[in-house]
């Protein structure tokens, strides 16, 4: 055996292991083989064509070439020369070997990828289907108005919302449980900042008192209302900007970016993309840290506001009941102070008047000298018509904020409206072109779409998306990301993923595992709106209720029903599991929806009609429209015309008879009129009604089985148990330095 | 295309839906992972063969463009089997217990073939492999069931 044999090495030296090849018997150490047979044979591979081909006889000399695999990360303890003396067949085996491996590893890894973008398609068409719902509420008031031109001209009188919460003062009352002790003064300074992020990244003990919450809230209404309706920015003294995009209630994903990026200050200035709040669990404690950083650092922190900066979006996506959890007591009058700092966020951000930065994006229509000069006050919702004081309402103005709000970019040209979102537009690359040249800008920085990288550049560099909230849909969903820019305004960005030490054991699989579990518990909640829409279309195919159809009818029935557009086929297996790969056992699919993690899922949801009734400003502004003579009263004819709109945009919601006899019920005095009040009654007992006869459904179902099915299959119950387990970011106190932080540099 | 059954086009759709942007079809630079996700097998030389490109952005495929090159590739023979597989990994089985070095499988991954490179390598030992025991073996025939098992996206 050769000294230089690593074999002999190995049993030679100490401390090295003992490997199998025994030292004894030399002829079988494989190094021994090859130099046996001799250096003079040259290396052979596979070629392109497939056939063996000589490579030149490498000029390394063995020591060399021992040491550069030595170099080779330390993996090689026990290296066997490459090819060089091996035979022709032998070496061609092992290159068909290695080929085969590679080749399946590389068709494992494209499986997972479809997974992966599976999952992702399944996430953000869910996602944007509920917020149609939302923008269906602006379509509807659009309608209403329409269809009551006394009120477009004479105006919403509704002068009382315009006299602020700012002006009136309410009553705080004690809340019970743990209260942070830090006491608040005016003006908040750094330290200040330093205290709140002590306190807020605690697990317990987080809650400010409510006198300090309403102190931030004023003092950054008060001071925001000063503001222009696009905030000027400008690199000539930090020399740098940095952006960020949602953030959605993820406060250690900004602990994170402050970490990492620090503290905003003359040298380093922030602007902050709107989408603060909402689907997150620290959403107060996001948007008050924002606040306090703006009035702290007052010329260093641009806030943009997002279509989530919106009383009517936090109803549906969870703001408003985080609020109502942290302060049971305060919360009415909290939110309406909230309501007044969103009415004055700025609309977006002109950065060296080079660079637009908004939520949302821009139409073929958007126009930024118009957008500078409305009064944006009025717009307390943006998915409510603004307040108007007399004036007539100008539909244009509206939309060009909700362009600015909810657009998103496209691939291919032209403009047209965003059926997805059901509100703004997508904008192609055309659009963009003409809109930089027409506002000489050189390129859009906007958020509003998760990413997996937390950023995505666009037609042709021009539209920058960035987006800050890491593991937004799951845990290893996809990446945070935010942006710096130098004087030059050339981008360079910086990818996150906070608590990351929670998700580092995992492998690649299993992180997609919990992503996939996490992407179907929402898919089945969605599919719930539908069930009993789909047992019929289903048990229409299968008229020998067998339980079983053909998986094109499988796929073209949930497609029908569910309008979501999602590649039904690949997700077949797991929305019907246990299934042969010949036909679909859709009673699979109905069980499913049926477990209890589901039911008790969709329960924990909020749907658009809770969103409207909860949301008595929006009943109240409905309420003002019909009454356009400001009577005070409403006809039950103006009624019957706006009940006939609503539930043409309303999915779900009851029949127009069911809504008319409430209304009746409530005309005490029998006069044929309707005052606010009872108005409002009206819709509080109507969804009292509707509540109660969701849990009597519920309650049926789960006494009485399905005539179908008695059992849900193993099948069904080992998935529903998978997605009730599956994993959760443990809550612990933040810590920032706990991510996964990566620069990517300059344009990827 | 009049050979790809229809079912197999339907596939072949939902794939691009997935993968791809509607009318424009998929970039080249996927061509490799969307027949891979239809269960085929192709070296990285036949994608290149077959018009996969390596930067995005440079070429799309449209369905009808991709589906003749769907069924050629499904016409290559040395899809290799499990068996034939196993014969090569005995070569390095010297004790003839069905277990092998892994830092050899880590090095003819590395260096032959179309070789992976090293981040790769970690991504598929952590999926599909055990843990190497004292003496840094690794039972292959494991692994290779793992690696082929993977839950097929069509059937």
């Amino acid at each position: 055996m050769l000294r230089s044999c690593v074999c002999l090495q190995r049993a030679g030296g100490g401390g090295g292991k003992r490997r199998s090849s025994s030292v004894e018997d030399a002829s079988s150490c494989r190094s021994s083989e090859i130099e046996r047979v001799g250096a003079s044979m040259q290396t052979t591979t596979l070629g392109t064509n497939g056939q063996p081909q000589t490579l030149a006889p490498q000029p390394n000399t063995r020591a060399s070439s021992l040491l550069q695999l030595f170099h080779r990360k330390g993996w090689c303890k026990h290296f066997r020369k490459p090819l060089r003396g091996m035979s022709a067949t032998r070496v061609e085996k092992s290159i068909r070997a290695a080929i085969f491996i590679q080749k399946w590893f590389r068709r494992h890894q494209a499986r997972q990828e479809m997974r992966k973008r599976c999952n992702w398609q399944i996430f953000q068409n869910v996602e944007y289907a509920c917020e149609q719902d939302q923008a269906e509420l602006y379509k509807f008031f659009n309608d209403l108005i329409k269809h009551m031109p006394q009120a477009a001209e004479a105006g919403n009188k509704s002068n009382s919302q315009r006299c602020s919460g700012l002006e009136k003062s309410g009553t705080l009352y004690e809340e019970s449980g743990d209260m942070a002790r830090i006491e608040l003064t005016v003006p908040i300074t750094k330290s200040h900042i330093d205290l709140l992020i002590d306190v807020f990244r605690k697990k317990r003990g987080n809650r400010l008192h409510p006198k300090y919450v309403c102190l931030i809230l004023r003092e950054a209404a008060k001071s925001l209302k000063q503001m222009p309706n696009l905030w000027m920015v400008s690199t000539a003294v930090s020399q740098q900007v940095t952006i960020c995009g949602d953030l959605h209630g993820k406060l250690d994903d900004l602990l994170v970016v402050l970490y990492k990026n620090g503290l905003p200050s003359a040298s380093n200035p922030y602007v902050f993309n709107g989408d603060f709040v909402d689907r997150g669990k620290r959403g107060l404690e996001v948007f008050l840290l924002l606040l306090s950083l703006y009035l702290a650092f007052p010329n260093s922190v641009f806030l943009n506001r997002g279509n989530h900066e919106d009383s009517v979006m936090n109803a549906r996506y969870g703001f408003i009941r985080e609020v109502e959890g942290k302060y049971p007591r305060n919360h009415k009058y909290l939110l309406s102070l909230i309501d007044e700092v969103y009415r004055w966020l700025p609309l977006g951000s002109i950065l060296n008047n080079r660079v637009l930065i908004v939520h949302g994006g821009f139409s073929d229509t958007t126009n930024l000298d118009l957008i500078k000069s409305i009064d944006r006050g009025k717009y307390v919702s943006i998915l409510r018509p603004p307040l108007m004081d007399g004036e007539a309402l100008d539909k244009a103005e509206w939309q060009q904020i909700f362009d600015v709000m909810w657009s998103d970019p496209q691939a291919s040209q032209g403009c047209k409206p965003n059926q997805l979102r059901g509100a703004g537009v997508w904008f192609g690359p055309d659009t963009t072109e003409s809109f930089l040249k027409r506002h000489r800008l050189s390129y859009v920085i906007r958020s509003h779409e998760c990413k997996p990288n937390g950023h995505e550049f666009m037609h042709d560099n021009k539209v920058i998306t960035i987006f800050s909230a890491s593991n937004y849909y799951a845990i290893g969903s996809n990446k945070g990301a935010y942006m710096r820019l130098n004087n030059q305004l050339v981008p360079h960005f910086v990818q996150y993923i906070s608590a990351a030490s929670q998700t580092k054991e995992l492998s690649f699989k299993q992180r997609m595992g919990i992503v996939e579990c996490a992407a179907l518990k929402e898919l089945a909640v969605r599919m719930r709106e539908h069930r009993d829409e789909l047992e019929e279309e289903f048990q229409k195919y299968d008229p020998d209720d067998s339980g079983c159809i053909t998986i094109a009818k499988w796929c073209f029935v949930m497609e029908s029903v569910t309008k979501l557009g999602l590649p039904w086929r690949l997700l077949r297996e797991k929305l019907a599991p246990g299934t042969d790969s010949q036909s679909v056992n859709y009673i699979r699919t109905l069980d499913l929806l049926d477990t209890d993690v589901i039911m008790k899922a969709e329960a924990d949801g909020t749907s658009v009609m809770d969103a409207l009734y909860a949301n008595k400003a929006s009943l109240e502004t409905i309420f003002n429209i019909i009454d356009a003579d400001h009577s005070g009263e409403i006809t039950l004819d103006e009624f019957e015309k706006a009940i006939d709109l609503l539930v043409a945009h309303m999915p779900g919601v009851y029949s127009k008879n069911e809504m008319l006899e409430k209304c009746r019920m409530m005309d005490l005095n029998g006069d044929g009129k309707v005052d606010l009040n009872e108005f409002l009654e009206a819709f509080r007992l109507s969804d009292l009604h509707r509540k109660e006869q969701q849990e009597e459904y519920l309650r049926k179902r789960s006494t009485t089985k399905s005539i179908i099915s008695q059992h849900p299959s193993d099948s069904v119950t080992k998935l529903a148990d998978k997605i009730s387990k599956n994993m959760v970011l443990i809550e612990q106190d933040i810590d920032p330095t706990d991510c996964e932080a990566k620069d990517v540099g300059q344009r990827s | 295309m009049a050979d790809v059954p229809k079912r197999e086009v339907e596939n072949v759709e939902f794939v691009f839906e997935v993968m791809g942007s509607p009318g424009e079809g998929i970039d080249a630079v996927d061509l490799g992972d969307a027949l891979r996700a239809l269960n085929l097998n192709p070296t990285l030389a036949l994608i290149e063969k077959m018009g996969g490109t390596k930067k995005r952005n440079e070429k799309k495929i449209k369905l009808e463009e991709f589906l003749p090159i769907y069924s050629q590739v499904k016409k290559e023979k040395e899809q290799g089997c499990y068996e034939d597989f196993i014969e090569c990994l005995k070569l390095y089985d010297k004790e003839e217990n069905g277990t092998m070095l892994l830092a050899e499988l880590q090095h003819a991954l590395l260096a032959l073939g179309e070789s992976l490179d090293d981040e790769q390598v970690e991504t598929l030992f952590a999926d599909c492999m055990d843990p190497e025991d004292d003496e840094g073996m690794i039972p292959y025939s494991q692994f290779i069931q793992r690696l082929m098992s993977d839950p097929v996206v069509f059937d």
